[in-house]
């Protein structure tokens, strides 16, 4: 069987170079055209040219028709080092595999409608197949901070009027402006059940993590408010594995009001939910500033999920009294987190090390892109040591906002604050 | 500092200046005068500031060196609305780059890290 992977990486400024360089070098590494194509750019080519002239150049050397899905990341990592701008891309030939590719559109307006679309083009294509096992790449846009009159884009609104007025454009901004959460706690499980003896890798497209757009790439199109899928049937074998570098620090936030769509906590031990929030973590309220995601990132939440793993978000958008999470609360009680720099390090070591007694051929990573942010240069004391455990192998690690894995063993798994990886073997 | 040096110093930081938050940048040596792309390329709004670094730039140089064998990284400044960080490239050479206070730090500082390397390697080669 033959399993041919070229990894590539490109620092162009302008978008149509950027996109002929990657599909230059990914197509001199491969014995024949790809079998498929995953790629990652970061947001600045929305400037330089724009992403349609990035794909039309990369497609100057990828056929088209050739399934490929990516978007936009906050940074990259690959061998040959960690980048915040620029675009990587990893394409793969195999003559003994089957291939399908998927999107869904507005996902935040009807996330089980777009799940549901993307998923069949998928299945049509690869039901058929004669190769044992499964893997699938699930890509689409993320949340994105909605800007409304008066107020502009802001995490933190503390005006009543204004706090008010949020609240009440929270569904229509949602639904009609498709600006708000991504909603895809609302369409990975279907993945997860459609896909069940999958494998599952995804992450959620986001810009420089200021969540103010996001784009996704099918083909040669490129998308907003999307959800696109890569699905794979071979005769390797894989697996995934998820960790971040986060313990319980024993306080928990015991939920007394949940918005209808329970991402809107209002209450907090029947308090106002922004008030217990700054008393449990002994926070005084100037905290709440522009500043405010930076220290969020250290302290998520987490609440055992359906799916059966703990799912972990960072406290969204502070409005009012009320704070809005990314994703949907289940229960009503959230575990507090907590990292240190050194531990957030170690979450990749920890996560790789899940395959040390296999030798693998390729490793695809999603992490969150605040652990970018939040690393900053020490993200390449990271990339030396992923390098190491890899060796000769190659792999490629995007920056997401919202990361997700599946499997028949362990479950769904999706939040942020996360390092989570597909790895394939013999 | 050779000319064909100067070039490539400048070339490195040309390109971090391309970089939305990267308002001002430059790489001094200790007894060398500072090097930067023009200043016309600089889209800090305060230019006092600038002049400000420029003239003290010296004094980051004396700390770097003075806390060089505990292992000297970087040096943070915040000033106004602005950020000034200090990348020590060696004993005697700091890159400078200044940022909005309230930039998205730490991608810029992939970046930056970038051009630190890329720098050391000119640095090295004498």
């Amino acid at each position: 069987m033959v399993f041919t992977v070229a990894v590539a990486k490109t620092r162009e400024w302008n978008g149509r170079k950027a996109g002929q360089e990657l599909g230059l070098k990914l197509t001199s590494h491969l014995p024949r055209e790809p079998t498929f194509v995953i790629v990652y750019a970061t947001i600045q080519y929305e400037k330089y040219g724009g992403f349609q002239e990035f794909l039309q150049g990369l497609h100057e050397y990828i056929p088209k028709g050739t399934p490929l899905i990516g978007g936009t990341v906050a940074a990259f990592m690959t061998h040959e080092g960690v980048f915040s701008r620029g675009a990587a891309a990893v394409a793969v030939y195999s003559n003994e595999m089957d291939v399908a590719a998927g999107c869904g559109l507005n996902t935040r307006r009807n996330p089980i409608l777009a799940g549901r679309e993307c998923i069949s083009q998928m299945k049509q294509k690869i039901s058929e197949s004669v190769y044992p096992n499964g893997f699938l790449f699930v890509y689409y846009s993320s949340a994105v901070v909605p800007s409304y009159p008066f107020i502009g884009r802001k995490a933190v609104i503390t005006s009543k009027i204004l706090g008010f007025l949020s609240k009440a454009l929270y569904d229509f901004s949602l639904k009609f402006l498709q600006k708000g959460v991504d909603r895809s706690d609302e369409f990975l499980p279907l993945f997860a059940d459609e896909f069940h003896d999958y494998q599952i890798l995804a992450g959620g497209c986001t810009d420089d993590v200021k969540q103010t757009r996001n784009y996704v790439f099918f083909g040669n199109r490129v998308l907003e408010n999307a959800v696109v899928g890569l699905a794979l049937k071979t005769s390797l074998s894989g697996g995934v594995a998820a960790t971040s570098g986060f313990k319980p620090t024993g306080k928990e936030f015991q939920l007394t009001k949940l918005g209808q769509d329970r991402r809107i906590i209002f209450e907090i031990g029947g308090e106002p939910a922004k008030k217990a929030f700054l008393k449990i973590l002994g926070w005084p309220e100037a905290y709440l500033d522009d500043r405010v995601f930076s220290r969020l990132f250290w302290y998520p939440v987490s609440f055992q999920s359906r799916f059966g793993r703990n799912t972990m978000q960072v406290f969204g958008l502070f409005v009012e009294d009320s704070i809005i999470m990314p994703y949907r609360v289940e229960g009503d009680k959230l575990q507090l987190l907590t990292a240190t720099g050194k531990s957030l390090l170690e979450a990749a070591s920890e996560n790789l090390n899940y395959f040390h007694d296999k030798k693998p051929l390729l490793g695809i990573i999603s992490e969150c892109g605040l652990r970018a942010i939040t690393l900053g240069s020490r993200l390449h004391d990271q990339r030396e040591t992923v390098s190491e455990i890899f060796g000769g192998t190659p792999f490629v690690s995007a920056f997401f906002a919202g990361e997700a894995i599946y499997s028949q063993v362990d479950g769904l798994s999706y939040g942020n604050d996360t390092f989570k990886s597909l790895l394939f073997w013999r | 500092m050779p000319d064909q040096k100067i070039d490539a110093v400048i070339r490195v930081l040309d390109d971090l200046l391309n970089e939305d938050d990267i308002l001002a940048t430059m790489v001094k040596s200790r007894g060398a005068p500072a090097v930067s792309p023009p200043t016309s390329r600089f889209k800090i709004k305060n230019f006092a500031i600038w002049q400000l670094i420029n003239a003290s730039v010296d004094q980051s140089l004396a700390l770097v060196d003075a806390f060089s064998n505990a292992g000297a990284d970087k040096l943070y400044l915040e000033i106004a609305e602005y950020e000034i960080i200090f990348f020590v490239i060696d004993r005697g050479t700091v890159l400078v780059a200044v940022i909005p206070a309230l930039a998205n730090k730490g991608l810029l500082e992939v970046e930056i890290e970038n051009a630190r390397r890329v720098l050391r390697q000119l640095f090295r080669r004498g």
